[in-house]
């Protein structure tokens, strides 16, 4: 039998690990056998080490061998590794156990670094309803998903994307709920991934969906374990990414940015009701500025006299042509928000004091800006966060439309309309129509479309996407 | 899921309704006034009975060939050539009524909220998007007028009940005989028989035992739209009908301030919008199918490109005025609509018959 | 293999359209965007035209513009603008000269024609009213003996000064009795009826002392604000600056081919209202008049609703006409020489005298009504398509039985069937 050499092994493990300085290694000599081992001191819980691994080893008065160690360490998650996993277990956080009379190796996981505390995620904040949200371990939330699910239904499987993040994915689906074809075609997704950092779950989106140069979102994310274990209910599959609190969710279908958790934990009419508006608030947001830019630039006559007036009478001093001046409102108002989300909080309030009074006020009292002009920018830009998790999509539809109602007037504008649901309506990942349950229209799926109805009618899954088991409440 | 472009039946009939609605509530009510009087509307329901037997025969052809598509069917029971001259026919056919529609729109446009006479405005809006309808596939395509479709219907119910507020009194009745209304109906045949795109796509449409009604029901209400915009239009204007070109734009432009809302006549002018980009996306897929029909070699690129550059050569050669619209409308099409009343019918005849025949010999 | 290249090219490029469409817009278009202007810094908005005739049968139109100024109280400021020329859109096109703008008509909701043009037929002149698709159907038509740009004028100070419009002015004229409404489209719905005849509105304006109802305030500065812009060949009387104000007295002329007839006061529109059933207000007045309650009182009664049901019918190849008038009406004031209001006097009760009463001026204002439809061959009320409509083969026989065909009214029977209801 060819035993170990521990020092020897030690030092060859210390230079593959280029002997950075928080590895660490500790040799045991005892009078019939020499224990080695080594791990990372700022991966690892130290505490843990001495009294659970050390210590127990250290004190044993017996015979000590591979196995004897092997019960004596009190820890939870030890399992006996090959010689080429030795670095990979390290990195993760684990002790190895090197003997000289074995040629066994004995990994123990202690990894520990100090994870955020679940708290209320900043992106969706609830009125009433569960506050806790994701954080960057993965552990903490295949727990916050677990305690969801007491039932072996939950599946998770493992996956490591990265060659040299190594990052761990977790695929968490129902299994008796779940189309097991989109699972194995998100599996296949993931596993042709050859790049070599995962850093976030962003990084996963292109190789998810078929049309990755697409401005549009083809993939759920949410940071909080509510909504993902409704859409795990709904048969959906969710990819959890190490390092970062946003989960994944496919399939996904436009209509998901329109429900918002709050529908779910208040009376269905007032939910049916924001519904609308957010739908509303999002159309405005993106046509509004090129309508108005269309009927200043092409269809006067289509005004009203009284606002026609109220536009002609505020307009007439303003330097710059229509188009000009709407644009460079809208740019302000970008250029404002960029600044306000990078500074400090405390430097926010003399932003938005600078951006309302000072550019605003200031900008209109000086016939910079006509006021007409400045509530149209201003309604569509505060009308973009009623969609937040859209607010990129619609700002980039909001210049684009702008460009085309400047442009070409109201034909242009319904003609681009029609371009784009066209375009959305191209879209199709995972066999799941990207406007459904629009189009196609799927009444069913339409109980929880626009119009919300009470949780005791919803007896069926969405049919938008496939699952295996249709009914949901009897 | 037999085919995977396939479109189902709900979208085929609001294809179909969009296409009912077509160009007929814009100039048709008033020129069929100038020769018929209010005994037009007769001229009408003549016309879609026709439309309702095309589609009659198409729900029958797609009852005994459920898979096969239309020219397939011609290619095998009439011959190659049949088949290259019918689809340069169609080809034909779509190109003018493309033109004729693009025309139409162009001036009403141009008339009422377009004041420059800037046509490269026109084509950069409609040419771009009708491509790129037409380039999607065949179910894409159908689910987006499928979602236009509430709103298209919402502006249409709108258009059609609010010009009723403005009915003033019975029109002049009985002003016309047989003879006037014969001749009007076969001059204005070509604004109808859009349906047999129904035809070219007949591989396209999944179509069930029992889909009959579902196809029938957004038709018979596109019907009865179109002839109640025209109804209300003779109602509301009685005498001076003729003067009036724009039926749906004018039915509302009767009605004062509605509600403080100033002109509720721009809800007609984005309606026929919607129309038109659908209409014209239809009506370019159907070109693109028959080009690639007749040109098997060539793809649908060459098929928009060719069209694209035809199109704005014919577009800009022809005068872009209304008269001659009209005179163009009444003269060259009524004999393009042939392919629509006779041949097409002619051909799915045809078929019935010999499957029949070859379900006779089974059964002996 | 640049073919292919091409090819490739081609293929790429439709499969992202949106980068063709992006590049055309922002390249060509995005650049005419830049530099284009408002359509109302291009455009002069207009809100009322007025026709009046000069010398040598030019025609001078002002136009009654919106003219925006940099004010933050939105103000109203409107100018009149005068131009002439043989023909409306001639002087449409100087008047655009004028102001530098080109003239936008869709905004224009009242059209102010003086009565000159109605003696001849009008409709030969008014032809670029029926042409221009700008200008909205629902445009109220002014009849007046004024100048039109003196009208205007007078516009011009109520639109600026205050909430009342003239065009609602004449639309209020659709509901009441005493007047018909007046637009582009009801004046041309006449001119191509059977009958050619039609109702224009009839507005004319004051001297600012006069007596009268008077609904409108005065001009203020008539003479100054004749636009600057104004055509030199402006001798208008607005110069002398005289204030003058609008009176709505419910007048209107009565037109057949488009050519005025006569003019009826309100007392005669009221009769041919009655025949038409086309009003929901108004009163009806009786005189001396004397039954338990009341003794020689004068009875004012206000109606709020009416139906009127007319029918044709032939016997022996003459056509007879049924009117059947319902009217509503509820006692509104009582004048008597030595009144009380006693308590038990209840205005709702009206007695069965009083009902006989109205019901004997009812009819006695439709054969007035019809009288001057008679006499003057006007078939306003379309008589003729509804005997057309209930019988049109012995409509054709009647009509080619009368010597004079437009004058088939003096050969129709007219049974009429008023009935009163008070609530």
């Amino acid at each position: 039998m060819n035993f170990f050499n521990v020092e020897k092994e030690i030092k060859s493990i210390k230079d593959q690990l280029h002997n950075s300085f928080d590895v660490v290694d500790r040799v045991l000599n005892l009078k019939d056998i020499s224990v080695g081992f080594i791990y990372l001191k700022s991966f690892t819980d130290n505490l843990i080490f001495s009294t659970a691994i050390y210590q127990p080893i250290s004190s044993y008065e017996g015979k000590l061998d591979f196995d004897v160690i092997k019960k004596l360490v009190q820890a939870n998650d030890i399992k006996e590794i090959k010689k080429e996993e030795i670095v990979d277990n390290i990195l993760k956080g684990g002790v190895v156990i090197l003997t000289n009379n074995s040629n066994k190796i004995l990994s123990v996981d202690i990894q520990k670094f100090n994870a955020r505390a679940p708290s209320e995620p900043p992106t969706t904040p609830v009125i009433q309803g569960p506050r806790e949200g994701f954080t960057e371990d993965i552990k903490t939330n295949i727990g916050l998903l677990r305690k969801r699910f007491y039932s072996a239904d939950l599946v998770l499987k493992n996956l490591t994307v990265g060659k040299r993040t190594q990052t761990q994915i977790i695929i968490a689906y129902l299994d008796s709920v779940v189309d097991k074809r989109i699972v194995k075609e998100i599996e296949k997704k993931l596993k042709k991934i050859d790049i070599d950092g995962v850093v976030d779950s962003y990084y996963l989106i292109p190789f998810l969906i078929d049309r990755p140069n697409s401005l549009f979102k083809q993939v759920g994310n949410t940071e909080k374990p509510d909504i993902v274990c409704a859409k795990l209910l709904e048969g959906r599959v969710a990819i959890m990414v190490d390092n970062t609190p946003m989960v994944l969710t496919v399939p996904f279908v436009l209509l998901e940015e329109l429900q918002n958790t709050n529908d779910y934990y208040t009376n269905y009419i007032y939910s049916t009701l924001l519904r609308f508006v957010r739908l509303i608030g999002s159309l405005f947001a993106i046509l509004g500025p090129g309508i108005y830019i269309a009927l200043q630039l092409f269809h006067y006559n289509i005004l009203p006299l009284k606002y026609l007036i109220t536009i002609a009478d505020s307009t007439q001093q303003i330097p710059f042509t229509p188009f000009i001046e709407i644009l460079f409102i809208s740019l302000l108002f970008q250029i404002l928000y960029e600044v306000s989300l990078r500074l400090p909080s405390y430097l926010g309030l003399a932003t938005s004091i600078v951006g309302a009074l000072i550019l605003g006020d200031t900008g209109v009292k000086a016939g910079l800006i006509s006021p007409p002009a400045v509530i149209v920018v201003a309604i569509a830009k505060i009308a973009l966060y009623t969609i937040p998790e859209q607010s990129a999509q619609i700002t980039v539809l909001q210049f684009i439309f702008l460009l085309i109602g400047a442009s070409v007037g109201l034909l242009g504008i319904i003609g681009g309309s029609i371009y784009f649901i066209g375009y959305l309506n191209s879209i199709e990942n995972y066999r799941t129509p990207y406007l459904a349950p629009f189009s196609p229209f799927i009444l069913r799926d339409n109980k929880d479309g626009i119009v919300k109805v009470s949780l005791t009618s919803m007896k069926e899954r969405p049919l938008s996407f496939e699952t295996n088991n249709k009914r949901r409440q009897k | 899921m037999k085919n995977e472009q396939s479109i189902n039946v709900w979208q085929t009939s609001i294809m179909l309704f969009l296409m009912i609605f077509a160009n007929k509530v814009l100039l048709l009510p008033s020129l069929l006034y100038r020769e018929a009087n209010v005994e037009g509307t007769i001229c009408y329901i003549i016309l879609f009975l026709l439309e309702i037997g095309l589609i009659t025969l198409f729900i029958y052809l797609k009852r005994k060939y459920p898979e096969t598509s239309f020219h397939e069917l011609i290619k095998a029971k009439l011959g190659t050539i049949t088949l290259k001259v019918i689809y340069i026919l169609f080809i034909i056919f779509f190109v003018c009524k493309l033109v004729l529609i693009y025309n139409i729109t162009y001036i009403f446009f141009k008339d009422l909220i377009y004041k420059q006479d800037n046509s490269v405005i026109f084509l950069i809006c409609f040419l771009p998007i009708i491509n790129y309808l037409s380039f999607i596939n065949f179910r894409a395509f159908g689910r987006t007028c499928q979602l236009f479709f509430p709103i298209i219907l919402i502006i249409a119910l709108f258009c059609v009940l609010l010009s009723f507020i403005s009915v003033d009194s019975v029109p002049l009745l009985y002003q016309s005989n047989l003879s006037d209304i014969i001749i009007t109906t076969l001059k204005h045949i070509s604004s109808f028989g859009d349906v047999i795109f129904l035809f070219i796509f007949m591989d396209k449409i999944d179509y069930k035992k029992g889909d009959g009604k579902k196809l029938f029901s957004l038709v018979i209400l596109a019907i009865i739209l179109v002839v109640g915009t025209s109804v209300a239009f003779y109602y509301s204007y009685t005498y001076t009908s003729f003067m009036h070109p724009y039926a749906i734009f004018e039915v509302l432009g009767n009605i004062k301030d509605y509600g403080g809302l100033g002109r509720i006549d721009v809800i007609a002018v984005i309606f026929v919008m919607f129309l038109t980009y659908f209409q014209m996306a239809i009506y370019l897929k159907s070109y693109t199918k028959c080009f690639n029909v007749v040109f098997t070699k060539l793809n649908s690129i060459y098929a928009l490109v060719s069209f694209d550059i035809g199109f704005i050569l014919i577009v800009e050669l022809l005068i872009r005025n209304l008269e001659k619209t009209i005179a163009y409308g009444e003269s060259v099409l009524p004999y393009l609509s042939l392919i629509s009343f006779f041949i097409v019918p002619i051909c799915s005849i045809i078929f019935l018959i010999i499957k029949k025949k070859q379900n006779n010999k089974e059964k002996e | 293999m640049q073919t292919k290249d091409f090819k490739y090219y081609l293929k790429n490029i439709f499969k992202y359209p949106m980068t063709i469409i992006f590049i055309v817009i922002v390249l060509f278009y995005g650049t005419v965007a830049i530099g284009k202007d408002a359509e109302i810094d291009t455009y002069a908005v207009v809100t009322a035209i007025g026709l009046d005739k000069a010398e040598n049968e030019e025609i001078e139109l002002s136009l009654l513009t919106f003219i925006p100024i940099v004010a933050q109280d939105f103000t109203e400021k409107y100018e009149v603008i005068k131009a002439k020329g043989q023909s409306i859109a001639e002087a449409m096109d100087f008047a655009g000269l004028h102001i530098g703008r080109h003239v936008g008509l869709s905004h224009v909701k009242t059209l102010v024609i003086n009565e000159s043009y109605f003696e001849h037929d009008a409709s030969v002149e008014l032809d670029y009213l029926a042409r221009n698709k700008n200008l909205a159907l629902s445009t109220s038509i002014i009849c007046t003996d004024a100048k039109a740009s003196d009208f205007l004028e007078a516009i011009k100070t109520l639109d600026s000064a205050s909430s009342i419009k003239v065009d609602t002015l004449i639309e209020y004229n659709n509901s009441y009795i005493y007047s018909k409404e007046s637009t582009i489209e009801t004046f041309y719905k006449g001119l191509y009826s059977p009958s050619k005849s039609g109702f224009v509105s009839f507005i004319s304006l004051v001297p600012e002392d006069e007596d009268g109802v008077s609904i409108a305030t005065s001009t203020s500065s008539a003479g100054q604000t004749g636009s600057g812009a104004s055509n030199a060949g402006g001798e208008s009387k607005s110069a002398q600056s005289e204030n003058k104000k609008i009176l709505n007295n419910g007048e209107t002329i009565l037109c057949k081919d488009a050519t005025k007839l006569v003019k009826l006061d309100n007392e005669q529109m009221k009769n041919i209202n009655f025949l038409d059933g086309s009003f929901n207000s108004g009163s009806i007045v009786i005189e001396d008049f004397s039954d338990d309650l009341f003794k020689n009182a004068r009875l004012t009664f206000e109606i709020f609703d009416n139906k009127r049901n007319i029918k044709a019918s032939f016997e022996n190849g003459i056509p007879i006409i049924y009117i059947d008038l319902k009217i509503y009406v509820k006692l509104s004031e009582a004048k008597e020489a030595d009144l009380e209001i006693k308590e038990n006097v209840d205005f709702k009760n009206i007695s069965q005298e009083a009902i006989k009463a109205l019901e004997f001026k009812v009819k006695d204002s439709l054969k007035e009504g019809l009288d001057i439809l008679r006499e003057n061959k006007c078939d306003t009320i379309e008589v003729y398509k509804i005997l057309n409509n209930t019988d049109h083969k012995e409509t054709k026989k009647f009509m080619e039985s009368l010597e004079d065909k437009e004058d088939y009214l003096n050969h129709v029977i007219f049974k009429v069937s008023p009935q009163i209801f008070s609530n």
